[in-house]
């Protein structure tokens, strides 16, 4: 049923990096379960994630859909007062500031909590296990050096917290009472022995319980990290064991700095993911990009309900000791099924304090504004009801939320996310019910869904043929118009997605997106790429074939000498390049044919057989006097300025000239026209 | 002109000539129903002059009471092949295969497979011993509407995987891995239905096209580009509906509806570059985009040997076979006349005229072998503006007088086989010393009565495989 979903998947996450709501926005962080694969160096996996990242390229914005303009959070009330220059000021300052405060600003970390949806409810969690043990370790990638056969990698111990269990997310915590962790961003300078490629942090949970009897500890299950520099751990983990006391171990690995240097930890809150380390050993061989959750198959967006999760509040601060600016870590996104802010992408740079603080507080008066906007919150429930088999069985799902089950995009409203269901996900058809504690959707397969033409009209002409190709998301043509259309919009109202009586046809048919116009090689009717579309190949002024044609007709006349057909032949093809096409650009022409083919006249010794052609043009008023004395002093010029040909051509010379002689001249009379192929009249001219 | 130049040839050629000539045209006109007593006379009256042709067992015609040729006496007459129908089948769709070929790329021991297409299906086959054919696979086309008219084998040079290149009434050619069970490669720009598909033969990467629209086309199925259409303003003036490279693959002959041979060299240096150029053409490296050539002027060109739609045509050595379809009461008075020689044995500066015929006459109701130019002239020396022809021989048949009936050779060109409109099948003997002689078996059964559209030998020539208009496929096997 679900067929699309995996590349949807895809496709939405690209739109979610596009729209600016980087990290925050679903509360799901996605490289958390990437632990191995930072460490994992092989060109193919670099090549897969450049694939993955070129894939991430923006494609489409949600926020500018007229349904979704509620996630759309920006003001452009800065535009009026906005000056070019100021972008200038804006990173000098920033740029002055990160040099000032680069030796005193730290990395925050304040740990809301460690939440995991057990065998136990909530409530147990008041006992002696209230707490879970935090390790938090900054993970340094290394440059390979030419000695080196995998990159180095070193592992910076940051601190040991004890982080609160499924606290309860109502109660509001004291802000200085969350246990809170400090890196200093010394740690980001570049070390001396190493150049650092990439900085993570790597959270490990240590929780201590019944169940498990031969958990496997960090030591064994880290396979792809060096563990020479921190022994004492691996000591502590055996001791672990000797106790017989069970020791659950999760990990979570976030990077801070990529290869790039690009800083990819904003301010804001986080839940991580976190991956039970028993579970999952996970081998080099495994390491894709693909997020596989502790070998469940967990979709991404369950294991925000379920756990396990990390979640903490990161800030970059400038002083060590302000705690009072660091915000209260509120609960996230996805448990309160309300859409959390979307925070704006801001340039990838150390941030001192005073900027993200303003960033953050900025984003709290849009919330609330938008809360005033918003339909009046209740909880919705969605059932989604899935009919197949001739809608003779069906299955029921619920939500919590208004996310799209398929792309997990957050819709915020019950009528964009019908919408959205509509549009983008038409391979079902979807009908509304209303239902007394939400909505029901009913979800059918759309039998009218022609995948065939999905993204680009090129496929259809790639090789092999598209049907067998597409196997994971297409990318849309690049060509892209901006089209300005106003149409009249109705009210948006939930009454647009109930299930018509007529079963109308024309709704179930695919909305074709993208740029879906191909042309054609005029010639050759080949499909045209888009990329060959400046090239105009096929220019048929004086195509190929047609000169050719023109001298192979010239060549079969009898009653012309060679000379003539000659000069025939290069007065055609001169007519046919240029476009002459009236009697009165015949004196240009002349004078221009003269400038082109007078060397080669001179040389072949034509001189007169072009006089004689000049003469009968003008027998048939197309040249004056004048043209024919400066064409042909011109000729001479050129034949004066040709270097002294050989003995050999002087002798052609003379038999050319010999043959020439007071031999007649054909030309064309054909209505103004200069080619030499219509109507012939033979006029004698003597010279 | 042209008329003037062939009228001259066999006065040059045979003295006794114009006498010949009013005689058969009073036998035309008195008599246009042609069968081969007319024939007869002029083939013992020519071979009765020629006392220099060396005495061969066939060449008996000076034998009083022999009659004819092509009138079943060559039947009794021992001809060196004989066939056996061993099994027959019919494809379920019941829509006419309009054609079969055998894989000749397969490895020696490997079981013969041979595909037939037909409405929008294409079909592989397997023959095994005791006559049995295998069904292997069968393609269908998403189009209910595509008729697929011509299929033609080839193999992937990096994974010598056969493939089967098929095309038809749509005008797109498709080529299938029967391996992966894939269709890998389709090509579209043809304007019109396809007629005819034939690899080169020492290139497996080349494949030639040939449509209703008129032209022809080269492709180039490993980089995907369109080497080359031959067509345009002295191409074919009507549907093309055969063309065949010769065996070097440095020449293709055409022939169409215009009732026109044309032929196209394609080792001249501006095809060679192109081909070349194909194979270096990458579309991902390049935003240039792929030109392919235009090839306007055929580098020869004859109207003169069919009076008729030409429906297919064969290279056999420096010679070529071609077929009309048969319009029997639109003949016209003889214009000129044509000398027929006796091929590449004769003294090629002495040509002998063995017999001389109109040929509007001798090709119609037969399978033509000629060549380009004079008996002496090099083919590939040819000049475009040649209009002489040499008819060499030709092959007769009877009730064939349906377009799109293809004849077919065996691997060796030692046999030439062809089917009739009535479920006829003629089986020629090419190896003889005078193309006019072969000896011919006609493979007849009460069954099979529907028009053969194609036939085609194994590569082994061990088995005779015929595709019918009722859907049927006819094996026949060779007894040795």
């Amino acid at each position: 049923m679900f067929v699309s979903s995996a590349w949807m998947h895809h496709l939405q996450h690209s739109g979610e990096v596009m729209s600016g709501t980087s990290c925050k926005a679903n509360g799901a962080v996605y490289p958390a379960s990437t632990t191995v694969m930072t460490t994992v160096k092989k060109p193919k996996m670099e090549q897969i994630q450049a694939d993955h990242e070129l894939f991430l390229q923006p494609i489409f914005l949600h926020r500018t859909l007229t349904f979704m303009t509620h996630r759309n959070t920006r003001t452009n009330a800065k535009r009026k007062t906005f000056k070019v220059d100021d972008m200038l000021l804006r990173v000098e300052k920033m740029k002055g500031e990160q040099e000032s405060h680069s030796l005193s600003s730290h990395l925050q970390l304040t740990f809301t909590g460690f939440f995991h949806k057990d065998e136990k409810p909530s409530q147990n969690s008041e006992n002696e296990q209230g707490s879970v043990s935090l390790e938090v370790l900054l993970v340094k990638v290394c440059h390979k050096k030419r000695k080196d056969v995998s990159c180095p990698v070193k592992q910076v111990p940051t601190g040991k917290k004890q982080v609160p269990l499924n606290p309860d997310c109502s109660k509001q915590t004291k802000p200085g009472s969350l246990p809170s962790l400090l890196v200093s961003s010394n740690e980001f300078e570049p070390s001396n022995s190493h150049m650092v490629k990439s900085y993570s942090l790597l959270f490990r949970v240590l929780r201590t319980g019944r169940r498990d009897m031969n958990g496997l500890v960090n030591g064994e299950a880290n396979e792809n990290i060096d563990v020479t520099e921190v022994p004492s751990r691996k000591k502590r983990s055996s001791t672990h064991r000797e106790d017989g006391e069970t020791t659950e171990t999760f990990v979570a690995q976030m990077t801070v700095f990529d290869k790039n240097r690009r800083l990819q930890l904003l301010d804001g809150e986080y839940e991580v993911s976190m991956q039970g380390m028993e579970d999952c050993p996970v081998s080099k061989k495994r390491a894709t990009w693909e997020t596989i959750l502790d070998g469940k198959r967990l979709p991404p967006f369950e294991t925000f309900s379920q756990g396990p999760t990390l979640q903490f509040t990161l800030r970059w601060t400038g002083d060590a000791s302000d705690k009072s600016t660091a915000p209260v870590a509120k609960p996230l996104a996805t448990r309160n099924s309300d859409g959390s802010s979307p925070m704006e992408s801001r340039p990838s740079t150390l941030k001192s304090a005073p900027l993200a603080v303003k960033a953050s507080v900025s984003t709290d008066i849009q919330m609330k504004k938008e809360q005033i906007l918003c339909e009046p919150r209740q909880k919705l429930r969605i059932f989604y009801q899935f009919l197949y088999n001739n809608n003779t069985r069906q299955q029921t799902e619920a939500r919590d939320d208004l996310h799209c089950p398929w792309c997990t995009l957050n819709c915020r409203k019950l009528y964009s996310l019908l919408k959205h269901l509509k549009q983008s996900h038409s391979r079902f058809i979807f009908n509304y019910v209303p239902h007394p504690k939400g909505a029901r959707i009913d979800v059918s397969i759309n039998e009218c869904y022609d995948g065939s033409y999905v993204g680009n009209p090129q496929d259809i002409h790639s090789q092999p043929g598209f049907a067998f190709s597409r196997n994971g998301p297409v990318k849309r043509t690049a060509v892209t118009h901006v089209l300005v259309c106003r149409p009249k919009r109705t009210k948006p109202s939930l009454s647009e997605f109930l299930e018509s009586e007529d079963g109308e046809l024309e709704q179930q048919r695919t909305y074709v997106s993208g740029h879906n116009r191909l042309y054609f090689h005029s010639d050759s009717c080949m499909p045209l790429r888009p990329q060959e579309m400046d090239v105009d190949s096929e220019d048929e002024r004086d195509p190929e074939w047609l000169r050719e044609k023109t001298a192979t007709q010239l060549e079969e006349f009898t009653d012309v000498n060679e000379g003539e057909k000659e000069v025939m032949k290069l007065w055609n093809l001169h007519v046919m390049k240029h476009g002459f096409i009236a009697d009165n650009q015949m004196n240009q022409a002349s004078m221009q044919f003269v400038e082109k083919c007078g060397a080669y006249i001179a040389r072949r010794n034509l001189c007169r057989n072009f006089l004689l052609h000049l003469v009968s043009m003008h027998d048939f008023n197309l040249v004056s006097v004048a043209t024919i004395d400066r064409a042909m002093s011109r000729l001479r010029h050129i034949q004066e300025e040709l270097p002294d040909a050989g003995a050999d051509d002087q002798a052609d010379r003379a038999l050319m000239e010999g043959a020439c002689n007071g031999t007649a001249i054909a030309c064309s009379s054909g209505g103004g026209g200069g080619t030499k192929h219509g109507k012939r009249t033979k006029s004698s001219v003597t010279d | 002109m042209r008329r003037e130049n062939m009228s001259e040839t066999p006065t040059e050629a045979g003295k006794e000539m114009p006498t010949k000539k009013q005689k058969l045209s009073s036998d035309e006109n008195s008599n246009p129903d042609l069968s081969a007593d007319e024939n007869d006379d002029a083939v013992s009256v020519e071979s009765g002059t020629n006392v220099e042709r060396p005495d061969t067992p066939t060449n008996t015609a000076n034998a009083p009471g022999r009659k004819s040729w092509g009138k079943g006496k060559w039947k009794s007459k021992k001809c060196k092949y004989s066939f056996k129908c061993v099994n027959s089948l019919r494809e379920d769709h019941g829509q006419p295969l309009f054609g079969v070929q055998f894989n000749w790329h397969s490895k020696e021991g490997d079981p013969l497979v041979f595909a037939t297409v037909g409405s929008n299906r294409v079909t592989l086959y397997e023959c095994h011993s005791q006559g049995e054919i295998r069904l292997l696979q069968s393609y269908v086309d998403a189009d209910a509407d595509e008729n697929f008219y011509t299929c033609a084998w080839t193999f992937d040079t990096s994974t010598s995987h056969p493939l089967l290149a098929v095309a038809g009434s749509r005008g797109i050619i498709r080529v299938i891995n029967h391996i992966t069970m894939q269709c890998i490669k389709h090509y579209v720009g043809h304007g019109n239905a396809i007629n005819e598909l034939k690899f080169h033969p020492r290139d497996p990467n080349l494949l030639l096209s040939v449509s209703k629209d008129h032209a022809l086309r080269l492709w180039n199925i490993q980089t995907d580009t369109l080497v080359a259409i031959f067509g345009g303003v002295e191409g074919h003036r009507d549907e093309v509906l055969s063309a065949d490279f010769d065996l070097l693959g440095e020449k293709i002959m055409s022939c169409g509806m215009d009732h026109s041979l044309k032929l196209w060299t394609i080792n001249s240096e501006r095809m060679q570059k192109a081909i070349h150029g194909s194979y270096e053409y990458n579309p991902s490296k390049t935003n240039r985009p792929w030109v392919s050539q235009k090839i306007h002027f055929p580098d020869f060109s004859t109207r003169d040997i069919h009076r008729n739609y030409v429906d297919c045509v064969r290279w056999l050595g420096d010679l070529i076979l071609s077929k009309v379809r048969l319009r029997i009461f639109l003949f016209k008075h003889i214009r000129h006349i044509l000398l027929l020689g006796c091929g590449s044995h004769c003294d090629p500066h002495n040509p002998t005229p063995l017999f001389c015929s109109s040929p509007d006459q001798s090709c119609e109701n037969a399978i033509v072998c000629w060549k380009p130019g004079k008996m002496e002239d090099d083919i590939d020396r040819i000049k475009p503006n040649e209009s002489n022809v040499t008819i060499l021989g030709r092959f007769d048949y009877s009730q064939c007088d349906i377009w799109y009936m293809r004849f077919s050779m065996d691997f060796w060109q030692k046999m030439l086989a062809l089917g009739n409109q009535v479920g006829k099948l003629y089986v020629w003997d090419l190896e003889v010393e005078d193309p006019h002689k072969a000896k011919c078996t006609i493979l007849t059964l009460p069954r099979c009565t529907s028009a053969i559209r194609q036939t085609s030998f194994s590569r082994d020539s061990s088995i005779l495989i015929a595709v019918c208009d009722d859907a049927s496929i006819w094996r026949w096997d060779r007894l040795r």
